[in-house]
């Protein structure tokens, strides 16, 4: 999920903190999220918000948090709001649902185990990007 | 770089289409026997909450009113194909005008609905509409999103004395949200029109409750109450769409009726 590529500049220490705030964000709130996942989007919003002038190294780790939470936000509504459907429509489990839910579970946690790494390496001066997600977020942030 | 990224997040999305695709196959609700876990848990509640009233309330078993409920019950299931071996039908020894489902398909009678039901097709129209909340599985939706599937299951367990209660109470004491009620008034008109059972006397004793409530018509939309003067009338207009073949017969004789009225004038014996 995770790969290492050089990044432009080394960072100082402060960016790197800040860095790993970014991923930090979204683990502090994933006990709310889970339940209702807008909140972790929400978080790195806010996060990313506060950074969008910060240094590219900053700026770059906020966004690649932001569209992590973006994708995760997709998965876990969907998820959520046919659980909604199940217990209060006339929804009814069916092994669609969950296949789909065994599904998201299981990238819930490979994104937790990726968030960690992602904000260990991040501390350290390691610039890490996700596959995927790491190409998006060249495309939309700029040096 | 556009056009690469574009890419790669596509490829993303078939991914996790695939592996949704792949997953879907295993027998998941087999495995993880979610039918058998909810009939469980409703039959455990069903059971609780029967207790509880019959311990509160007390139960009154008399034959002439119990074969007429049956007879009624049994009417509507067999036109609608409703398996009526699942109904359980228990009058409850209480002067209100009320009648309430339970989970596992406990159909409770109020000694007191006999009592202010003006005819036998009224009684009719509440029991289709308490068999339409059950068949429509509404009652476990209305627990669920009121106290919350874990809150349900430590009932179960036996830990839940409080919510047990309180839950009890919820089931007799406050509708059920107005589109639910809505769907259980108009699935018991096609009951009772697919039975044989004129719906009309149905829509009178709504619009009788209607001009007996205290509900103030200014909280008409935050009143967890349906306002019965509505449901009267959208029954009507369902009569009215729903086209019929063949005659109403009474749900029960004048004669049955008035054996079952005798009866409610004195009670008789209690079964607690």
């Amino acid at each position: 999920m995770i790969e290492r590529e050089p990044f432009p500049y080394v960072p100082g220490e402060h960016e790197c903190e800040k860095a790993s705030n970014s991923y930090l964000m979204s683990m502090v709130v994933i006990m709310v999220g889970l339940p209702i996942p807008i909140v972790n989007l929400i978080a790195s919003l806010i996060f990313y918000y506060n950074n969008r002038r910060g240094t590219y190294f900053v700026r770059w780790h906020s966004m690649q948090a932001l569209f992590s939470q973006l994708l995760m936000f997709m998965l876990n509504s969907t998820a959520f709001w046919w659980t909604v459907s199940i217990l209060f429509e006339d929804e009814t489990w069916s092994n669609d649902y969950m296949a789909y839910v065994i599904g998201v579970l299981a990238f819930n946690l490979l994104e937790f185990i990726g968030t960690i790494i992602a904000a260990m390496r991040t501390r350290k001066g390691i610039h890490v990007e996700w596959w995927i997600i790491g190409d998006l977020t060249h495309v939309f942030c700029r040096p | 770089m556009k056009i690469q990224a574009l890419l790669k997040v596509l490829l993303l999305a078939g991914c996790l289409a695939a592996a949704w695709l792949v997953l879907r196959q295993v027998d998941w609700v087999g495995i993880f026997e979610t039918e058998r876990r909810k009939d469980e848990l409703e039959k455990g509640l069903g059971d609780l909450y029967w207790e509880f009233f019959k311990e509160t309330e007390g139960e009154w078993q008399d034959s002439t009113a119990m074969e007429a409920l049956d007879k009624v019950v049994t009417r509507i299931c067999k036109a609608n194909g409703i398996d009526r071996g699942r109904i359980k039908v228990h009058i409850l020894n209480s002067s209100e005008c009320n009648a309430f489902a339970l989970p596992d398909h406990h159909l409770v009678v109020f000694r007191g609905l006999l009592e202010c039901s003006e005819g036998p097709d009224e009684l009719a129209g509440v029991l289709g509409h308490e068999i339409a909340h059950m068949e429509k599985n509404h009652i476990m939706k209305k627990l669920i999103k009121e106290f919350g599937l874990s809150a349900l299951a430590s009932i179960i367990s036996g830990g839940g004395g409080e919510i047990l209660k309180e839950s009890a109470r919820t089931l007799t004491s406050s509708a059920y949200d107005r589109k639910l009620e809505q769907e259980a008034d108009l699935v018991s008109v096609d009951y009772l029109i697919e039975a044989g059972i004129d719906p009309t006397p149905f829509s009178d004793f709504l619009h009788r409750l209607g001009e007996q409530t205290d509900i103030p018509e200014e909280f008409y939309w935050i009143s967890t109450h349906d306002e019965s003067g509505v449901r009267a009338r959208a029954i009507l207009d369902r009569i009215h769409t729903k086209a019929h073949e063949g005659g109403f017969s009474p749900s029960l004789s004048q004669e049955e009726w008035a054996a079952v009225q005798r009866k409610v004038a004195q009670p008789g014996q209690l079964f607690q």
